[in-house]
Order: C-alpha cells, then structure tokens, then sequence
C-alpha cells in the first residue's frame, strides 16, 4: 500500500495497563499502541475491514501517576490518538485525574497541552474525550458490550475483553511484531533507542500472551467464578498483554462509535469511499 | 537414700542452661549437638520447622528437606523431654533407605551420648532404637520417642488408631494423600498427647508436612489451599514455605567446596528439566505449587499473529509519521 495512504488513514489506539509507583514502592506498567490502517477500499465498521498491528510499546517503571500523563499527552502528540483504554484499578483513576491537567511535562518540559478526559465527560469543553478506562460502568464498555449491564463482577468484564482479543487473534486480525532477534544489524542501524526498545518489549507481548491461561477443574473444563467469569492465571507478568489487549479495545470501540456515526472531513471520507459520512 | 548419677560423661551431657538457650536457636542446637553445618536456607527453614506448629513445606527436590528433617525430629525429641514424634513416609521401605540412615550418619559425641533407653531409676535399659516389624524406634535418654510406623494406608492408617503423638512428620505427604486418606482421617487425630504449653509456638504439639509441590490437579492441592487460606487470615499456628535447588549458596560447605557445587548437581538437574513438562519442572523442581490451567492463546494462534506482521512486513513506529512499515 502507498505509505503515504497509509499515514492518512491510518488511526492509533492506546492500551495502558497503569501501576504508577506509590511511595517507596516500585511498579511497573506497560503502555502498547495499536494502529488500523484500512484493509479494503471501502473500509466500514466491521474490524475485517481494518488492519490492526501493533506498532509501539514503552515499560513504565516507577513512575508516578504525573509522569504517566505526561507519557501519554507526549504519544497522543505523536500519534494523534484515536482513543485510549486504560485500567482503572492499579492508579488508573489517578492517571486520569493527571490527564485533564493542561500543562504537562512533556520530555522534562512543561507545556501547554489540550487536556484528555474520558468520552463521556460532557463537562470538559475544551478537551480530547478520547480516554476509556477498564470498568463496568464505562459508558464506550457498556455500548460494545451489553451484556455487561446484568454483570455482577469487574472479573465478568476482564473475561469479557479477554475473550474478544482472544477472537481477534484466533481469527488473525492482529498484526504482531515479529521477534526483535529476527532484525539484522543493518536494520536496525539508524532506528532510535525507543524504535529499538518498541521492537523488543512488542516482542515481549507474545510471549505474554502465551504464559495467560484460565483456572481448570479437576475434569479439565475451565474453572469459573461464582459470577460466570474465567480466573485467568499468569505464569509471570502480564502487563503488556493487557496493554496490547486494551489498544486493541480501544480500537474496536472506535468502530463502534464509527457505526454511531462520526463526521469526518470531506477529504478523508472521500478516501474512505464516503462510509463515514453514513452518519 | 537413692542417689540418681546420669551415665552420659558431664561434658557430654546437654544441661538446663544449654536447653534453656538452644530452645530458642534450633540452628545453634544444630550446630552444638549435632555438629551440623546447614546452608543459610536450610538454617531458615529449620526455624520455621521450629517456630510453626503446622506447616507446609513444599520446597522442589534435592534440597535437603530430608536431613532438615530428621535435624528437626531429633532436635525436638532431645530438647523438649518426654516427646513422642511420629514419622510417617509412604512406604516403610523408604523410610527406612532416607530417614533412617541419618541415624547412623551422625557421628556427635553430644547427639550419641543422648541416645538411649532408660529405665525408672535412671539406668541403660537395653538397646537405644528397636527394629520391629511394625515400626521402628529411637529412644533418648530424656524419656523422647521417635517411632516411625509402618502404616498401612490401604486400609486408611487404621492400625495406627490409639497411637497417641506430639509431633508428626509427614514426609513425602502428597503421595500418601494421591492414594489414601489416611492422613486426614487417622493421623492427624494422633497429635493430640498431651504436652507443656499447647498454645506455644515450640511446646505446642507440631504437625510438619514435606513434599514437593504437585499440579493442582493433585489431590493434595486442595489441601495446600487450605495453608494458603489460612496464611492469609493470619493465623500464626500456621505457614507453608518452598525453596528450590536455585538457594543453594556459594558459602563454603565443610568438605571445602561451596554449597552449590556439593549439592547443587546441575547434570541431573538439566536432565529432569529436559524431560519433564513445563508445569511439572515448576512443582517437583521449584516447589511451586500449579494452579492447573490451560493456555488462553494456543501457541499456534501467537505464531500466525508474529506470521502475520511478518508478512505486513511490521516495524514499530515512533510517531504517527515515522515508516510502519519495511520498504
């Protein structure tokens, strides 16, 4: 595909899974952004139409909730974020709280910046409402999932999501990042340090997801909890799982809202054979 | 007027004040009576032994729980008077090839003088263990028994029924439960003898059990559950602990050599590894207990997603303008 093309249509979607550092303690999170880049001519609301591959990684260690917003205003000015999923437990409610600040501190330097507040906030005026966090009552969550309204536990949620990035992976609609090992020095020659340390920590994903697995019982079938949920069990870190599974929420509630109807400029509808201009 | 005179020479004898003092340091005890040189987490795990009256410890295989074992036994028997321990393995033949042979490993002059059976007035009264068919036993001087019974688990260790104890070993306990339910049946109603103070973390009657860890298909997992549970309530009667060959230190061992290379066998250990599965290494060579779980993502699915990028020819991006993809 023209490159050009590419960087015109394409939308970035990041997944957060957030452990800001409290007090003398020492957290780590991870931060994954996933990109849609059109997969047919007329790309419409269904995800097989889109290309999703992702693109981007960071480990946050130690940082506070402060430095996790400044990170995320920093990559929404690079990528121009389309949306963001983050958890609300483990500081996730802090991290927001960060967010709607207007001056950030972006690479050492503290700037203006326009705030990010979640989709829902109707009293921001003058803000990105770009931000979903991981939680029942979320407003982007209950639209893309509606069986989350009879849900009694935040457990039912996380088989929920899990479930859905599961799909997409058994149906190969996730681009992964081949093994770093596999890059030649000439390739990487000239990449920056974070392009370098993007390709390894993307490859730190896969091999995430394959230490998830779900509870069994003794006859083998998979354990639930008393709400019908799976209890997911990790054989060492998650968290870019995680990461790499809210971007790829982020994105498909993008879709979603698209099916609600978004108007789009004339110019980049016209490139996405006017489907956006349905609504 | 009978004058009672102990046959053990005087500088042989362990003495109120020695008692009084190593009550309290079993690895001192260790040391002083048995001339035992433990590594550092075997000397932490003989204070748990001593310290928790009900404890699990599933450390992996060639850790030495055996010897700390019988360290913890004999300790027990010599220090605390009138103690009647039990050991209990899954076959009797077993323990009679690993438990029993510390017995005669142990060359202390201060352990050996401990030995013996004494009759009322204070007198050698015939051999110091007995070997019978049923069980076998260690007397101290100090009125202490240790026995070790040949318990038939077939019929759920109901030949040990009016068996009555202070402190049982289970060794190797997740064996016996995989075929028996003896242990929770029979043998945990024999630590019921009476002893000096119940509600101290040392007097109290003990209950220690050993084994590797197992899958959490295993029987004994739910067991495990229960220590777990009860650990995090809090309760402070109880602990379950694990060590794996990777504690061995590089500390100097009495032949000379470090810890890690006189105990730590890396041929065999990368032998077992090599043909063991995953999950079964991580309990039996570890000590982790496995919730039993199956993968989310099959690894074929994980291999078609990096296949796919592969094929999109991916590279990551700094920015929404840098190159996505290879030229």
């Amino acid at each position: 595909m023209n490159l050009g093309l590419i960087r015109r249509l394409a939308y970035f979607f990041l997944g957060v899974d957030s452990a800001p550092a409290q007090q003398s303690r020492s957290d780590r999170g991870a931060l994954v952004i996933g990109r849609a880049t059109p997969a047919v001519a007329e790309p419409a609301e269904n995800e097989s139409d889109w290309k999703f591959d992702l693109v981007w990684a960071r480990m946050a260690r130690s940082m506070s909730a402060r430095q996790y917003s400044g990170l995320i205003h920093a990559k929404e000015r690079d990528f121009g974020l389309a949306k963001i999923v983050m958890d609300h437990g483990g500081g996730g409610q802090w991290i927001e709280r960060e967010l709607r600040v207007p001056r950030q501190i972006i690479d050492g330097i503290e700037q203006d910046v326009t705030p990010i507040t979640r989709a829902d906030d109707v009293e921001a005026a003058v803000s990105k409402h770009i931000l979903h966090l991981l939680y029942r009552g979320d407003e982007g969550l209950k639209k893309m999932f509606p069986d989350l309204k009879n849900a009694q536990g935040d457990d039912v949620l996380k088989t929920i999501i899990n479930m859905a990035f599961r799909n997409a992976i058994e149906k190969a609609q996730i681009g992964f990042m081949p093994p770093h090992h596999e890059r030649t020095a000439e390739q990487l020659a000239g990449w920056p340090e974070e392009k370098q340390w993007a390709s390894k920590l993307l490859t730190v994903v896969g091999k995430q997801c394959q230490s998830v697995s779900v509870a069994t019982k003794e006859d083998g079938s998979w354990a639930t909890t008393r709400h019908g949920a799976y209890v997911f069990v990790s054989q060492g870190k998650d968290d870019f799982h995680d990461a790499a599974r809210n971007a790829y929420i982020a994105f498909r509630m993008w879709l979603i809202d698209q099916e609600a109807g978004w108007d789009m400029a004339d110019a980049d509808a016209g490139l996405c054979g006017g489907w956006a201009k349905k609504g | 007027m009978d004058i009672h005179v102990s046959t053990a020479p005087k500088h042989l004898r362990v003495t109120q004040g020695m008692i009084e003092d190593l009550l309290w340091d079993p690895v001192m005890a260790a040391k002083v009576i048995m001339d035992e040189d433990l590594d550092a987490f075997q000397k932490v795990r003989l204070r748990y032994y001593w310290f928790i009256p009900d404890l699990e410890d599933s450390s992996g295989f060639s850790t030495g729980k055996t010897k700390v074992d019988w360290i913890y036994a004999n300790l027990r028997a010599i220090l605390l008077p009138d103690q009647h321990i039990g050991v209990i393995y899954q076959t009797f033949q077993i323990g009679k090839d690993t438990f029993w042979q510390y017995f005669n490993r142990c060359r202390a002059p201060i352990y050996r003088a401990q030995l013996g059976k004494m009759s009322i007035d204070n007198e050698e009264a015939g051999k110091a263990n007995s070997r019978e068919p049923s069980s076998w036993k260690q007397y101290y001087r100090n009125d202490s028994l240790l026995t070790m019974p040949a318990p038939n688990f077939l019929q759920d260790a109901r030949n040990l029924a009016s068996w009555r104890i202070n402190t049982l070993l289970l060794e190797e306990w997740t064996k016996i439960v995989a075929t028996s339910e003896g242990i929770e049946n029979q043998l945990l109603g024999r630590v019921t003898r009476p002893c000096y103070n119940q509600n101290h973390p040392v007097w109290a009657n003990h209950i220690t059990r050993t084994a590797t860890a197992e899958l959490g298909t295993h029987k004994g997992h739910r067991i495990h559950q229960g220590y777990v549970k009860r650990v995090k309530r809090g309760d402070p009667d109880c602990g379950y602990i694990t060590y794996s060959y990777k504690d061995y230190s590089r500390r100097p061992c009495r032949t000379g050599k470090s810890f890690a290379d006189e105990y730590r066998i890396e041929k065999t250990l990368k032998t077992m590894r090599a043909s063991l599965t995953p999950e079964k290494w991580r309990a039996e060579g570890l000590g982790l207990w496995m919730r039993s779980a199956s993968g989310w993502y099959p690894q074929a699915w994980i291999e078609a997603a990096i296949q796919l990028g592969r094929t999109r020819n991916l590279i990551p991006m700094v920015s929404r303008s840098s190159e996505g993809e290879a030229a």
